[in-house]
């Protein structure tokens, strides 16, 4: 007598008090490949629907703020690199605008050029990669990716004939650059950012019209206006819920006023959309980059920087929009070399306190993409 | 805890003698079967933090770690051979990473990547960061950078190679994936308050002798801040 | 209503065209084949600091003097200097211990940005795994320092442009070293010593009188 006959008959039932099933509580993480670094969710999933979640960080917590307020002002510029380790770029430039608050440093012409270049640069390489690893979580396993990764090492090579470095650039200093891109590094820039559109083209065909793309992230992990307003998210993830609030635009910062370029909104607030903006807004960031490499006049790259950096004591804000949202670094200045508090306000941290209100109600899959779709790296939000 | 004993009387060693003693079908048998495991080395998918991104590149079409046969990135730690610790092992991660470790069948490798999982390294300073993960598990390979490039990735992939080819694979050796009494599990350390419990697991590292260089103790330039 | 399966087949067509022109499209396998093919380090890249030194001998030709500025500026604390001293006890402007520790350097290159004596540079070998954490990864000043003509190897433009610098600051130097001398001299033929003859002060002064020249 084979096993399977001598068990009983099954009978299913619909409804969670027929079965009186228990809640089922998950740790998801931290080693989990889908969580983007050591992260952890802790589920309960009612059958696969989850009923409540809780993020659960501080697995990279590296002392970043603390370990700032302990050394002097330049030597924290390496530190920033790490923060989000995708865009060391922005970083770099988000610390700088705030400290050049601090102490009033006026930036040349031809290094605030410079930075939107590296700054679009950074945007190109961050969502072209996370779109990969987004479009991963949804089982797309490799392929994208792959591509992305191709893409982003040539935009790596170009930083690292700038700085020396392929991450870890640390190039951008208090009142300018640190060094001027040498011969050839322009054209180089010219040719790599014109074949980006048919790159983007080439991505879109994969991915944008792929049914599966459509049934898994359509629908799924909606954040409508006032609530997306409510959380204060920033960046791709707002504009996705249909607010038009670039700090591009809003802030103007550096010398973004003089360029020409729109910021995607999107409509419903769901994964798909918040995929579609960063699709979007990489031919933005193409356009910026075209006249930005078009307009960069010849010049100094160092403003007059003071040779030991002491400023009054006092306070300052300052904050771009990194790929990711709203980065800003908020320094207190009591007199000293060293900063008194160094405060970073992580736009990916921001971004993940809407996870919860995101998930509820969908599927442990679903969960996944929602989290993907965010777009968190753990170095940032545990800092 | 049972570590088993490496210096086996039944094992074979692959010195010139060793191998004219064991005879010519065995040792050639040593060496295809290190030869083979050493082009199948499976690493764990696990990123830890900045050098993961890293990694991930040199999984990418540019350096392509296929070419090494490790292209084969397992989610769980029950099938892979390598760990890539790949970043900042923080004291609340510490206790998860011996874990993975100890769920890993023989034989097993670890390396370590990039400064600050060797020594904590930029970060070291910091009240939560372990100051390197080869105080609670054996590490076979350290890679210096912050981060490495991927061709060191590679370089230090060779390395292993290099290492696993040296290695006794027959008779009762740890290196042995037949001989499976002997897998290597090591305390969990417990995060106790602010600080790790045990600080370090003795078996495996030892408190470096006092570094014959520094004569004061401390270095100049903190004193200045 | 379009057909379904119609977005998969577009994507699939995207991989396939990828897939056959990878044959004969540089740009679509950019493999480096790396332990046979050059790794795609260019002449900006750098890993690890080292020493550099002029003539034949390290030590002797050592540029480094010992001065900790680079000690100071390093964000994670990775370098040791130990200043040397002669037999009379007196410190002399080199070092007599140099150590890096490349385990915990994060390659920020500030260190080479404050060395006002052009003696430490960003090395771009990154052939360095090691299986010692203690004598393969903390570097001393005998395996850090390399050759000038070692820097004109990696970084040769850079390398050009510290050389010019240096003998820029040397022909001031020597400039300046003659007029001291001249003046020195002069003040000779005006006043002869009458017996007190005090040489610190006209040391000290120099710096002050040329400015207002």
């Amino acid at each position: 007598m084979s096993p399977v006959q001598t068990m009983p008959p099954r009978s299913y039932h619909i409804g969670k008090d027929d079965l009186g099933a228990d809640i089922l509580e998950v740790a998801m993480g931290p080693h989990h490949p889908s969580t983007h670094g050591v992260f952890r969710m802790d589920l309960k999933l009612d059958g696969e629907t989850v009923v409540d979640l809780k993020p659960v960080f501080g697995y990279l917590h590296r002392n970043h703020e603390k370990i700032a307020e302990d050394i002097t002002y330049p030597m924290s510029m390496p530190f920033t690199d790490r923060l989000d380790y995708l865009c060391g770029m922005t970083n770099n430039w988000a610390y700088a605008l705030s400290a050049e608050k601090l102490i009033e440093i006026k930036v040349p012409e031809r290094a605030e050029y410079i930075r939107v270049i590296v700054a679009e640069l950074t945007r190109l390489v961050n969502h072209c990669l996370l779109i990969g690893f987004f479009v991963n979580d949804l089982g797309a396993l490799g392929t994208p990716l792959l591509y992305a990764l191709r893409e982003r090492e040539k935009i790596l090579d170009l930083f690292e004939v700038l700085s020396g470095a392929r991450m870890m650039v640390n190039y951008i200093r208090f009142g300018g650059v640190r060094c001027d891109p040498p011969d050839g590094w322009l054209k180089e820039c010219q040719r790599i950012v014109d074949a980006f559109p048919a790159f983007l083209d080439e991505y879109e065909t994969l991915l944008t019209e792929n049914e599966i793309i459509i049934a898994r992230a359509q629908n799924v992990g909606v954040v409508t206006r006032e609530e997306a307003i409510n959380f204060s998210l920033t960046g791709p993830m707002l504009r996705a819920s249909g607010v038009n609030y670039d700090i591009r635009k809003v802030d103007r910062y550096g010398i973004y006023d003089r360029f020409d370029f729109k910021v995607p909104i999107g409509g419903h607030g769901d994964c798909y959309d918040r995929f579609m903006v960063r699709m979007l807004e990489m031919r933005q960031s193409v356009k910026i980059l075209k006249q930005a490499i078009r307009d960069l006049p010849e010049g100094e790259i160092m403003g007059k920087a003071p040779k030991i950096f002491r400023p009054a004591p006092g306070e300052a804000y300052g904050r771009i929009e990194a790929p990711k949202g709203e980065l800003g670094f908020y320094l207190i200045s009591d007199g000293t070399p060293i900063p008194y508090r160094f405060k970073v306000r992580p736009p990916s941290f921001v971004n993940l306190t809407a996870l919860r209100h995101m998930c509820l109600g969908h599927k442990v899959a679903d969960a996944v993409i929602i989290l993907g779709s965010i777009d968190i790296v753990l170095g940032e939000v545990d800092r | 805890m049972n570590s088993p004993d490496l210096s086996d009387q039944k094992a074979v060693d692959l010195s010139p003698e060793g191998t004219a003693k064991a005879g010519v079908i065995l040792s050639s048998l040593v060496w295809i079967y290190n030869w083979s495991r050493s082009n199948s080395v499976w690493p764990l998918l696990f990123g830890w933090a900045c050098c993961a991104i890293e990694m991930i590149g040199t999984a990418g079409s540019r350096h392509d770690i296929a070419r090494f046969g490790a292209e084969v990135f397992r989610p769980s730690p029950r099938q892979s051979d390598l760990m890539i610790v790949s970043g900042t092992v923080t004291k609340k991660m510490a206790p998860q990473v011996v874990r993975i470790y100890n769920q890993m069948p023989e034989p097993k490798y670890v390396i370590a990547m990039g400064a600050c999982a060797i020594s904590g390294g930029p970060f070291k300073q910091g009240y939560n960061v372990l100051k390197g993960i080869d105080r609670y598990i054996p590490v076979d390979v350290y890679l210096p950078g912050c981060p490495p490039r991927p061709e060191a990735l590679l370089h230090s992939l060779m390395t292993l190679q290099k290492q696993i080819k040296r290695q006794k694979s027959l008779g009762r050796t740890i290196t042995n994936p037949a001989y499976g009494e002997g897998r290597r599990i090591y305390p969990v350390p417990e995060l106790r308050g602010d600080d790790l419990f045990p600080p370090f697991n003795p078996e495996v590292w030892t408190p470096p002798a006092k570094n014959p260089n520094v004569e004061d103790g401390c270095p100049a330039g903190r004193k200045s801040v | 209503m379009s057909l379904i399966g119609k977005g998969i087949l577009k994507g699939m067509g995207v991989t396939a065209k990828n897939f056959f022109q990878s044959y004969y499209r540089k740009e679509r396998l950019p493999t480096v084949e790396y332990p046979e093919e050059k790794a795609t380090i260019n002449q900006f890249s750098r890993n690890f600091p080292f020493l550099l030194y002029d003539g034949d001998d390290p030590v002797d030709g050592m540029r480094c003097t010992a001065c900790t500025l680079c000690e100071r500026a390093c964000p994670p604390q990775c370098i040791y200097i130990i200043k040397d001293k002669d037999e009379n006890g007196k410190a002399i402007l080199s070092p007599r211990i140099f150590d890096i520790d490349t385990s915990v350097c994060m390659s920020c290159q500030l260190c080479v940005e404050v060395c006002p004596y052009e003696a430490i540079r960003m090395d771009s070998a990154f052939e360095l795994s090691n299986e010692n954490r203690f004598e393969g990864l903390l570097l001393n000043r005998e395996e850090l320092l390399k050759p000038n003509a070692y820097y004109h190897e990696i970084h040769p433009l850079e390398a050009r442009e510290t050389d010019d610098r240096m003998a820029a600051k040397a022909a001031l130097a020597e400039a300046k070293k003659k007029a001291r001398q001249k003046r020195a001299r002069l003040a000779a033929k005006n006043k002869p010593p009458p017996g007190l003859k005090k040489t610190p002060p006209t040391r000290k002064k120099p710096p002050q009188r040329e400015k207002s020249e």
